[in-house]
């Protein structure tokens, strides 16, 4: 009788490990027919050739990430000048700093570019996802853009390339979290004088939230200006002019809670935004 | 004779009085009932054989009206006549009109005749038209109720990332998210090529 329940249970237990197994396994992607394959462990391993490349590089520091590749072969020498410091250079590839306009240095973005095509730009895995809102030109409506996007497409111009720029829109990874199939962006803009705006964000349970990051800008003017931002009436951080980042902790979004975001203008121009990093579908 | 012949005699006598009067003369007998004339040239005689007099309309009570230049009187029978159908309703009482007419109001065509409607009498015209429901908002779910508004629209409320750049299935599983002014999703997908080391 004991045998016969502890076989039972042995088996009970297998099937669990192997269900288990399934669930943690790739998914497909509900956008259409995109299906996200994460790099197998045979691919993120450092080889020779991605020694020679650089890649090795982008796996240990990068965090966020958005890249295109391109049908056509890169002049390293052009697009060096684009670049505002260069950190590592290779007859194969180039990683820099490239400054955005208007944009304080600690927003800038880094860059990877080989002359395979590729055009990677990253913020480093200990910096705040919300560094790609980009504030700089954003009066509110839709967003077109990121400083991601913005840095790719300097790379892009400096290189006087023949032909346009790749159709298809410009992909986003992120290398601290390879599980993360998702990217959420949410922006808040208040330009009346002393009042408040907000939205409410749930975080529902079964989601596997990797990252949320906060930003924080205001346009800046004569007089006394501020602008703040509170999660749940805690205040997170309050602003005079210019730009601020910083890390949402777990406790501070909770699951299944409804979290109220609010934005406090005095004068002039306040947004602010929240960024997700998470993995949806398991 | 003898005195009892005598008596029966006078006993006989006395009931073929009797009898003569009340049979053959209607006794007890009474004088006519035509009144006495006396000196009169000409004497209408009752056998004359004239037929009775026909009874005659009882008159309708009418106005009286005094020194007038002209007179008429109608009758409102005609113009009744033309509405029977609204014989059977209860009509206000006119008098000494110079003319009237009654007409149906009628159901609107355009509202359902199942309903109750208000009981509108006298009026100089009167409409109705059926209050439809607004096409442009989802007719399955509660809405508020709206009366005497000049004009009302409903719109339906969504989720404000959908259809903003989001590469993301609406059905998956994402932070739900209210109010907020932008934002959109996007999918992270691994340069693979890069990884590979080739094009």
């Amino acid at each position: 009788m004991r045998f016969g329940f502890l076989i039972a249970l042995i088996a009970f237990l297998v099937v669990l490990a192997l269900g288990s197994g399934g669930l943690i396994g790739d998914k497909l992607d509900g956008d259409g027919g995109l299906v996200l394959r994460q790099p197998s462990l045979m691919a993120l391993a450092a080889t020779t050739e991605q020694e020679r490349k650089g890649v090795n590089f982008l796996q240990q520091e990068a965090g966020i990430a958005a890249y295109v590749k391109v049908d056509q072969k890169i002049n390293l020498e052009q697009v060096r000048d684009a670049f505002k410091t260069i950190e590592t250079v290779s007859d194969e590839y180039i990683i820099g700093e490239v400054a955005l306009p208007k944009l304080p240095e600690k927003a800038h973005p880094h860059v990877y570019v080989n002359k395979d095509g590729w055009i990677v730009a990253y913020y480093s895995k200990d910096e705040p996802a919300s560094k790609i809102m980009q504030w700089v030109g954003y009066k509110g409506g839709k967003i077109t853009t990121t400083t991601l996007e913005d840095a790719i497409h300097k790379i892009w111009d400096a290189s006087r390339a023949p032909l346009p720029f790749p159709q298809e829109p410009v992909k986003y990874y992120d290398f601290e979290y390879p599980n993360a199939n998702r990217i959420m962006l949410i922006a808040e803009i208040n330009d009346e004088d002393d009042s408040t705006d907000s939205f409410f964000l749930k975080i529902p349970r079964g989601l596997r939230l990797h990252e949320a990051s906060w930003t924080l800008y205001h346009s800046g003017g004569w007089g006394d200006i501020r602008g703040s931002l509170k999660v749940n009436d805690k205040e997170i951080n309050s602003i005079g002019a210019g730009f601020r980042y910083g890390a949402l902790s777990t406790t501070q979004l909770t699951v299944e809670f409804r979290h109220k975001v609010k934005v406090w203008n005095w004068r002039g121009f306040t947004g602010a935004a929240v960024v997700l990093i998470y993995q949806a579908g398991g | 004779m003898k005195a009892e012949d005598i008596i029966i005699l006078l006993v006989v006598v006395i009931i073929g009085a009797a009898v003569w009067c009340l049979v053959l003369k209607q006794w007890p007998c009474q004088p006519a009932r035509e009144p006495i004339v006396e000196d009169a040239d000409i004497v209408w005689e009752p056998d004359s054989g004239l037929s009775p007099m026909p009874i005659k309309p009882k008159a309708l009570p009418r106005p009286l009206v005094e020194y007038p230049n002209a007179a008429s009187t109608r009758s409102l029978i005609e113009s009744m006549e033309l509405e029977r159908e609204a014989m059977a309703l209860p009509r206000p009482l006119i008098e000494y009109s110079n003319s009237a007419i009654t007409l149906a109001l009628e159901g609107p065509q355009t509202s359902p005749i199942t309903l109750p409607r208000p009981l509108v009498e006298y009026p100089d015209s009167v409409l109705a038209v059926a209050l439809e429901e607004l096409k442009i908002t989802p007719t399955t779910l509660p809405r508020p109720l709206v009366e005497y508004a000049d004009s009302a629209i409903a719109f339906a409320l969504r989720p404000p990332l959908q259809g903003l750049n989001s590469s993301a299935a609406p059905t998956e599983l994402r932070p739900l998210v209210e109010n907020a002014d932008a934002g959109w999703i996007r999918s992270l997908s691994p340069p693979l090529g890069l990884f590979e080391g080739g094009e």
